[in-house]
């Protein structure tokens, strides 16, 4: 029998849906996390001899540890001078003088070294001598107090809304189910001793906490589809039900007829197939412009000590205020990095930045000596000479050095920082124009400045001054207000 | 009338009073000394197997935030690692007096410089170098500028130069200037200008 050509076509195109849909319902890698309070990283988990290996690199490597090539059958490892010895067969290590039991042999594999996942605590807290809190069954290891917690309360109305406010900043990914929303944390290290909340109410009916496969989920139940945001600081999450849509004259006809009597009624949620989407933009069809406020430093970076009862964090934290206010004055939405005196890594702050795209990035600082605001671009340290203080373009979803992924916005940025000086000039500010190479400037894929307000090391009670602070942050709002139009106009 | 016996007994006891004073005033005197020579954290003298030669220095004024030329004489070994070592420590010794035209903290010192290709420098400073840096991003700026170009200025062919702290990258100097990249000494020549 000779095909024709729709039908080869035919069966192609029912292979490929075939494979597509194997794919899809296929499990999901095995996973394994590790969180530090510097790092978080994950490694794949591996089905040997029917128990959960993992490879003793994956653990370690990130940690610092050294792999010396092994002496036959045995591979030691080395941090800080401390020795652990891992020979393959065995069920045991010998790690700092002792024997550590580890559940199981060590496996060697294409030239690596395998351990049971199980025994990760064990080598863990007798490697690193530091707290180590291990989950196996969400298969995730603390080590060091690493950990983030979270509150959440209930506001009841009409349309109750749950919020939920984490220790630290957090960039969770939001899956739609019906009515319940699951928040997955990949990279923080959420912790909590609740398990299930429930909650008596008409529209939010509970709050779970799971751990599964390196990650951990919460998931809010609702009686109708839940909207998530995630406020501008990062560290709260709001979880509302979606207002009822104004029906349209049509549609009221529509939902009249089918509200007549008839089996075949039936509600159809509003979205019943899983969705998967970045919370920070919940709810905009078009990404929102808005400046990025960053108030340096916090929690235990105090920054630069100003005098014996004024830190940099505490001044960079009120000026950011300030500017916020100015700038939404002018009709330009703003976020703060930070509200409160809580620690974040110069790389959080610029994950934060860039995967909520902010349109601007401005970073607060204070020092000594000077009396003056000194307005900085970023001097990209690692760039070639060629892209120093040139620009190149940035194509969609092309990937950028992290060093130097403020090259593409240099030239923006000095248009920001020119129009700044200019503003404070106009107001009788001292100012001065530098350039530094400084962290997250580099990391920033936005124009972004940093303005560091100054005095000398005996008056730096000036800074504290209301009305200086006042002034600054009108400058600053204007000159963004001033570059923002121009960047536009240049568009 | 005072027993002669007697007076000898209280002659006798007020010198022994005075030269037990004057014994340990002395011994203060001694202790002192040698605090002051285990607080003093500037480098050491460097090693007398150079010869004396003149180096241009780039040292940076905090109270007018300008980095300006000096020169000083200083002993330079032959190797060019050491000479660039002994470059750096030149500039620290300069920024550890007392008055400082830009204060750093105690201990801050070059443990060991790194030639890599013959054009890359890594420089290892002690920990104190970036623990007690004053923090504030004009101050760090000045640090990192004015070492590149004094090393520069002294041995020209180094084009890239990286600091690690005690062994071990560091994100920041203090909290502000970048640590972990290469920095180009043609980039950092530009910030130089910045502060003529």
């Amino acid at each position: 029998m000779r095909w024709s050509k729709e039908r080869a076509a035919l069966l192609a195109a029912f292979v490929l849906i075939s494979c597509a849909l194997l794919l899809s319902v296929a499990d999901p890698a095995k996973q394994f996390t590790v969180y530090t309070p510097q790092t978080t990283y994950s490694m794949e988990v591996l089905e040997r001899q029917g128990q959960m290996y993992i490879s003793l690199l994956d653990l370690l490597g990130p940690l610092g540890i050294t792999i010396a090539p092994p002496r036959g059958n045995t591979w030691t490892v080395e941090l800080n001078k401390v020795e652990a010895r891992f020979t393959e067969g065995k069920d045991t290590a010998k790690i700092r003088g002792s024997t550590v039991d580890l559940g199981g042999l060590v496996l060697a594999e294409n030239n690596r070294i395998l351990v049971p996942l199980n025994s990760s605590f064990s080598v863990l807290s007798s490697l690193l001598h530091k707290n180590v809190d291990f989950h196996p069954a969400g298969r995730r290891v603390f080590i060091d107090n690493a950990g983030l917690r979270f509150t959440s309360e209930l506001k009841k109305a009409e349309r109750s809304s749950l919020v939920l406010i984490f220790s630290q900043p957090v960039n969770p990914s939001v899956h739609q189910e019906g009515n319940k929303s699951r928040l997955v944390f990949r990279r923080e290290p959420l912790l909590s001793d609740l398990v299930n909340q429930p909650f008596d109410d008409k529209t939010i009916r509970s709050l779970n906490f799971s751990e599964e496969n390196g990650t951990a989920s919460l998931t809010v139940t609702g009686d109708a589809p839940l909207n998530v945001s995630v406020g501008s600081d990062g560290r709260t999450v709001l979880v509302q039900t979606l207002p009822t849509p104004t029906p349209t004259a049509a549609e009221a006809n529509k939902q009249a007829l089918a509200a007549q009597p008839s089996p075949e009624t039936s509600v159809t949620p509003q979205a019943s197939q899983p969705a998967e989407m970045p919370a920070p933009n919940q709810g905009h069809s078009a990404p929102v412009y808005f400046v990025m406020i960053d108030p340096s430093h916090g929690g235990s970076d105090r920054g630069a000590f100003l005098s014996d009862k004024l830190d940099e964090k505490d001044l960079t934290l009120a000026v950011a205020r300030k500017l916020k206010t100015e700038l939404q004055d002018r009709g330009i939405a703003a976020r703060l990095l930070r509200d409160a005196d809580i620690n974040l890594s110069l790389e959080q702050r610029a994950e934060l930045t860039n995967a909520q795209h902010a349109g601007m990035y401005i970073a607060v600082h204070a020092g000594v000596p000077g009396q003056e605001v000194r307005v900085y671009t970023p001097a990209l340290a690692g760039a070639p000479s060629s892209s120093f203080l040139g620009e190149s373009t940035v194509k969609s979803g092309q990937f950028l050095p992290w060093e130097t992924a403020q090259s593409a916005f240099l030239s923006q940025s000095q248009t920001v920082a020119q129009a700044v000086i200019a503003e404070l000039q106009k107001r009788d500010v001292r100012s001065l124009g530098l350039s530094a190479p400084m962290r997250p400037l580099n990391n920033i894929v936005a124009p972004a400045i940093a303005v560091e307000l100054s005095a000398d090391r005996f008056n730096t009670q000036d800074l504290l001054n209301p009305r200086t602070q006042s002034q600054v942050a009108a400058s600053v709002a204007a000159g963004i207000a001033h570059a923002r139009a121009q960047m536009e106009a240049a568009k | 009338m005072i027993p002669r016996h007697f007076q000898i007994a209280i002659g006798l006891l007020l010198l022994g009073i005075l030269v037990s004073g004057i014994f340990i005033i002395k011994i203060r005197h001694k202790e002192q000394a040698k605090t002051l020579v285990g607080a003093d954290e500037r480098p050491v003298a460097p090693p007398v197997g150079g010869k004396q030669e003149r180096i241009q220095m780039l040292v940076a004024y905090d109270e007018d935030r300008a980095l300006r030329w000096r020169e000083t004489t200083v002993f330079m070994p032959e190797e060019r690692s050491l000479r660039a070592k002994e470059t750096l420590r030149a500039l620290l010794t300069e920024y550890l007096q007392n008055p400082s035209p830009h204060p750093m903290g105690k201990g801050a010192d070059i443990k060991n410089v790194y030639l890599i290709n013959n054009n890359t420098l890594v420089i290892d400073t002690t920990s104190q170098f970036a623990d007690n840096h004053p923090s504030g991003i004009l101050s760090e700026e000045m640090t990192i500028t004015s070492l590149i170009e004094t090393l520069s200025a002294n041995l020209p062919e180094i084009a890239r130069v990286k600091f690690i702290v005690d062994g071990t990258d560091r994100e920041t100097l203090a909290g502000h200037v970048d640590l972990m990249s290469f920095y180009d000494v043609s980039q950092v020549h530009e910030l130089a200008k910045e502060f003529e």
